[in-house]
């Protein structure tokens, strides 16, 4: 046996493999170590080693593996381990080398990173310190003896004595010859300290990033996760398994078996002809879960799986497949490579119950609430069919109603509780309609990057709105955040908006196809903006790169639009390709757009500019046609605000703006981030008075404790704006009738604008709350045909998170009930106070 | 069978529907399919001893792979090198021989029809009109695991009930046995089958007695998967797993030799079909072609007239057929782009692998 030790792994490199293996999530117990221990044992035994080793990775695999995906894995694993014991002699010498390669070969990828980086932290640190005491030390050393003393005096006196210090102080002054030479000398010691504490303090900071762009060492497991605000855990373990085993629950299902003992009754009941009755057979549920991922990073989607992961090894049936944003196409695990269209899954998995663990944007037309025709076809093959939503509780809106409603999904949260009642569900009655399933409880964190709660998107865009839809794509962050600023600067200007981000072709020419459904009439105003390049990709993905402002005179021309008035394509990106719309793969994208002639000459003039400016001098042109279009909307702040001139550099002039008038302390807005005030109260579209106002536009809703917020807003809006603003307690004539005469200006104004405050919602009891009812009043007597227009929804959330009934759990606007404030041609800006 | 001899491929035209009467007479002949034997099957080596992991651990082997990777057949390999096949005649007493014991799931097989099934009806009918007790044994009809567990016991009364046709080892002996595709019976169907498989007995409430194999004699079990469902992790535990790869070039070579017997190895014609074929297995299809595809292929080549040293350079008549038998899928017409395919992108896919 020692003959064969050359070249076949030892029992102890056996266990390290396993190690590593288990490190790998290769699931294996006692009877496969056994299994594989046997058959090392006979490889020992036989006399050809050569032979043995090369068999032994290919009868040892068959034992751990489980997919594909692990034999392959497991060949690697083995060929790296056999690599390592190969110098045989050597590593019999050196066992300790042996040891030291075989722990690289365990911890293969992140572990030996992490040793790597253990190790240098701990031999910078021992060198900083080493260095930093060897400095300290020398630093502190005595001084060096004074000189022998002068040769005493003959005639000791006391000015003998003083003479005798002076010297020694001489001795130090000469030994510090240079003013500041201790100074420097210490910093020259402290600096690989200061290097070092530098550097832990880079990679403390880096620690601090977004969660979802670390993938870490080990996955996230759900049981540790606890939500911020009540230091609960998402999921409970031991809940899961209670979960688990409620989901397990079985099924009768008839079978082709004779159930004997009721067939005889029944046949001597039947006077003798035959009966049968068939048994019943138990079967257990399976499940298809399908979880949204942006990324293979994507935190949220991986705590999902792990949960789901704890139902698996619950012995739950589960199926698990990932999409992105549009669940027509799925991923599979290992065990499937590649995306798999959902017929496809359907024709397979399709006497599964569906589970939908998403927040579930992706599933609707962007500008509205309606469930995209194919996402709901092709979800609608499963019943039972839950949605567990991944959205914060807080920006639910319409859409999860339309899940249930249109969907005919069941609707829960992605926590524990949403799980527990969708076990519920399974042990119940299969046949109930969907429904919200749980008194809402918990609910997943928001995720990173999406914590702007939704706008509440309007049923349907009437004639006549401006609608917008920006798409941008790119992994840069930047991007990103310019667009959505873009979009909040648009909805200042009256825009509906939609941000598509990063999507594929299809979805774009839904979204975009759904835009011009929605707005037939020639004479709507659309705006579609694309940052980047429009192009079809091979597998058909719409690649976008850089550039900004392309067309920045149309948009200009367009934002001042006081009201619905031509069809405009905005096309904004580094290059179109002239034939894209000839092409005949892409015929389909224009049909789907509705784009005519003129619009593909629209895009061809577009197209024509961006071919004539030089691409050097891209940006500065992009920069002064933007400054127009600031000089248009804003007036001389521009000038004020100089070069600053981007979409950023608006917002910040909008804050200014808003805090020189002093509104955002009253209203202790910058609660919320004052970005987002910005864009409701500095960026205010200028309007021509007079023309066909009426007689006043906004009725401004205060309590008392208010006054002065409501003055200062007024002159803002009636000075700066030229909108005519009624106030009760400055307007109203005296000795009118005062309650019939407000109720006569809410039904007359054109904005009802309640301003929230902590004293406003202590006053709601009295005749501020009334006049907010009659508000609602009035938008319920037009509902239907009414836009729902709502300005910055989120930010009333956090004053009803805490009593919101359940009547409408949707809403996130302070009105509770279906019936919300809302007023055709009336824009609602909500703002709240911090309590 | 080239164009010359057989002129007729073309059999259905637009305009000839005048002279329809006898047609079926001129139907080509079908090309020469064999079916294949058993030790006609190769495999390689770790294939094998993923099979020697089985048979020393004592486990079933659980083989997953791509359609027409031969994951069925590798059963009845199996039995053929461990010489468990079997001779009988079949109900017209023709001389066959049967290797692994085959039982193929269904969407709605249980556990107990591995072992038997039983006609309940007719044995309540029966009951009805006679009196006295009634012999379950002439209603039940035992399965491949059944089989295989009796065939491991010396002989007893049981051996009646096994159908004539079926010679009833005297000694008791091994045998494969070959449950196909698991993952299409419903999710409960492995997890019952643990114990059984286990121990190698199972209980017939009808008999009112235990069946089990001799410990010598435990019958061998492969279980084939196309991974349509998970199974469970229990199930997986008690399994030797093994995915049969997609056959490289050579092997492809080697199936096609043997499936198209009227086809020299060396033909030029199958290196060219396989490199199309490969081509277009690489292009990430929806329902990407398999061997069976590629065997339809090359017989349409040879309908068609290609011959067995032709280049499918030389004749675009190949796209059409190849349009018909590997693209099963519309969108896959598209992104297969056939009409268009260059000779030269097929060649260096074929260099680069």
């Amino acid at each position: 046996m020692s003959t064969a030790a050359g070249t076949l792994p030892t029992t102890e490199q056996l266990q390290r493999l396993l190690d590593s293996l288990r490190d790998a999530r290769f699931k294996f117990g006692p009877d496969q170590i056994a299994g594989a221990e046997k058959i090392l044992l006979l490889a020992h035994a036989e006399a050809d080693d050569g032979l043995a080793a090369r068999r032994l990775k290919t009868m040892l695999a068959p034992i751990f593996a489980r997919t594909p995906t692990q034999q392959a894995d497991f060949y690697r694993r083995f060929d790296t381990l056999m690599a390592e014991i190969a110098p045989a002699p050597v590593a019999a010498r050196l066992p300790q080398t042996a040891l030291a390669s075989g722990a690289s070969v365990a911890g293969a990828g992140a572990a030996a990173k992490r040793t790597r980086s253990r190790l240098a932290v701990i031999t910078a640190s021992v060198a900083a310190l080493f260095l930093g005491v060897a400095g300290g030390l020398w630093l502190l050393r005595p001084p060096p003896p004074p000189p022998p003393p002068a040769p005493p005096v003959p005639n000791p006196t006391i000015a003998t004595v003083t003479a005798r210090i002076e010297p020694a102080v001489f001795v130090t002054a000469t030994f510090y010859r240079r003013e500041g030479f201790r100074l420097a000398e210490g910093g020259a010691m402290a600096l690989p300290l200061l290097l070092f504490a530098g550097w832990m303090a880079w990679r403390w900071r880096r620690r601090l990033l977004w969660l979802e762009r670390h993938p870490g060492v080990r996955d996230a497991d759900p049981a540790v996760v606890r939500l911020p605000e009540r230091h609960q855990p998402l999921f409970r373990a031991a809940e899961l398994t209670a979960i688990a085993r409620d989901l397990r629950r079985h099924l009768r299902v008839p079978s082709r078996d004779l159930d004997v003992d009721r067939t005889i009754p029944e046949t001597l009941d039947a006077g003798g002809s035959f009966t049968p009755v068939w048994q019943t057979v138990p079967r257990s549920p399976s499940y298809l879960f399908l979880i949204e991922r942006e990324s293979a990073h994507d935190h949220v989607a991986g705590i999902l799986d792990r949960a789901v992961d704890r139902f698996v090894g619950e012995q739950v049936a589960v199926e698990r497949y990932h999409f992105r944003d549009d669940p027509s196409w799925l991923t599979g695990d290992d065990r499937r490579p590649g995306s798999e269209a959902i017929a496809d899954i359907a024709a397979r998995h399709g006497d599964h119950r569906l589970v939908v663990l998403a927040a579930g944007d992706g599933f609707f037309e962007p500008l509205n609430d309606r469930l995209l025709p194919r996402v709901a076809e092709a979800l609608a093959q499963w019943t039972p069919r839950a949605v567990l939503s991944t959205k914060p509780i807080e920006s639910w809106s319409w859409r999860e109603l339309a899940l249930i409603d249109q969907g005919g999904f069941d609707l829960a949260t992605a926590s524990h509780s949403g799980l527990r009642a969708l076990a519920g569900r399974a042990a119940g009655e299969p046949d109930r309609p969907a429904e919200m399933l749980e008194g809402v409880v918990v609910s997943m964190p928001a995720r990173t990057g999406r914590t702007r709660p939704q706008r509440m998107p309007s049923p349907a865009p009437r004639q006549g709105t401006k609608s917008a839809v920006l798409i941008c794509v790119g992994p840069e962050d930047q991007a990103v955040a310019e667009v959505r600023q873009l979009a909040r600067l648009l909805e200042g200007f009256g825009f509906n908006t939609g941000v598509l981000r990063d999507p594929d072709r299809r979805t774009a020419v839904d979204a975009l196809a759904s835009l011009f459904r929605t707005n037939t009439k020639p004479e709507d105003t659309i705006l579609i903006h694309f940052r980047g390049r429009f192009a079809p990709g091979g597998d058909g993905a719409i690649f976008l790169g850089a550039g900004e402002g392309v067309a920045m005179p149309d948009f200009a021309r367009l934002l001042h639009q006081p009201s619905a008035g031509h069809q405009v394509l905005v096309l904004d990106g580094v290059m179109y390709d002239r034939d894209f719309f000839q092409d005949t793969d892409n015929s389909a994208v224009a049909e789907g757009l509705g784009w005519n002639a003129s619009a593909t000459q629209a895009l061809e003039v577009v197209w024509a500019r961006e071919r004539r400016r030089p691409k050097t001098a891209g940006e500065g042109e992009a920069d002064s046609s933007l400054t127009g279009l600031l000089a248009d909307t804003l007036g001389q702040d521009v000038v004020r605000a100089g070069g600053e001139l981007t979409l950023r550099g608006l917002v910040d002039l909008a804050r200014e703006r808003a805090r020189r008038l002093g509104i955002l302390e009253d209203l202790n807005l910058n609660y919320f981030g004052s970005e987002r005030t910005s864009a409701v109260i500095g960026i205010m579209p200028a309007r021509r008075a007079g023309a066909d106002a009426p007689s006043s536009e906004i009725f401004v809703s205060c309590a008392v404790e208010d006054q002065a917020a409501a003055q200062r807003l007024s002159d803002f809006l009636e000075e700066e704006a030229g909108i005519k603003v009624w106030l009760d307690y400055r307007d109203l004539p005296p000795a009118e009738l005062w309650q019939k005469r407000i109720r006569l200006e809410i039904e007359e104004c054109s904005f009802f604008m309640p301003l929230i405050s902590a004293a406003a919602l202590r006053r709601r009891k009295g005749f501020l709350g009334r006049e907010w009812e009659w508000a609602a009043e009035r938008a319920r007597r037009n509902a239907g045909a009414a836009p729902v227009r709502r300005r910055s929804s989120s930010l009333s959330s956090s004053t009803t998170r805490r009593n919101r009934p359940k009547a409408c759990p949707m809403s996130s606007c302070e009105h509770n009930g279906p019936a919300c404030p809302v007023v055709p041609g009336m824009r609602i800006f909500g703002t709240a106070s911090r309590r | 069978m080239t164009a010359a001899e057989n002129p007729d491929w073309r059999l259905l035209q637009e305009d000839d529907a005048a002279v329809r009467v006898g047609r079926w007479q001129r139907l080509p002949e079908l090309p020469a399919v064999t079916d294949p034997l058993p030790k006609d099957y190769y495999a390689d080596q770790a294939l094998l001893d993923a099979a020697n992991t089985a048979l020393y651990l004592g486990r079933p082997l659980l083989l997953t792979g791509e359609p027409g990777t031969g994951k069925t057949e590798f059963a009845n390999h199996l039995a053929w090198r461990l010489g468990t096949e079997r001779p009988y005649r079949d109900q017209f007493g023709r001389e066959r021989v049967e290797y692994a014991l085959r039982f193929d799931t269904k969407s709605e097989s249980r556990a107990r029809d591995l072992f038997y099934t039983i006609d309940q009806v007719a044995r309540f009918q029966q009951a009805q009109s006679t009196k006295g007790d009634v012999d379950p044994l002439p209603f039940m009809e035992f399965q491949a695991m059944g089989r295989a567990i009796l065939y491991a016991r010396p002989i007893d009364s049981l051996a009646d009930r096994l159908p004539e046709w079926q010679a009833y080892p005297e000694e008791p002996c091994r045998s494969v046995v070959l449950i196909d595709e698991i993952d299409k019976a419903p999710r409960d169907f492995p997890n019952d089958l643990l114990m059984e498989i286990e121990r190698m007995r199972f209980f017939s409430p009808e008999l009112n007695r235990t069946v089990e194999a001799e410990p010598g004699f435990r019958p061998i079990v492969v279980v084939t998967s196309n991974q349509e469902k998970t199974l469970p992790d229990a199930f997986l535990r008690r399994c030797v797993y093994y995915n049969i790869d997609f056959p490289g070039v050579e092997l492809l070579k080697r199936i096609v030799a043997a499936r198209l017997s009227d086809l020299p190895q060396s033909a030029t014609l199958v290196d060219d079909a396989i490199a199309v074929f490969r081509h277009l297995r690489r292009l990430r299809l929806r329902k990407p072609p398999g061997t069976a595809e590629l065997l339809d292929f090359v017989r349409a080549l040879r309908a068609r007239g290609f011959g067995p040293s032709d280049r499918l350079e030389a004749n675009d008549g190949w796209r059409a057929e190849a349009a018909l038998t590997l693209l099963k899928i519309g969108s896959d017409h598209g992104l297969a782009k056939l009409p268009l395919l260059d000779w030269k992108d097929i060649r260096e896919d074929a260099a680069s692998t």
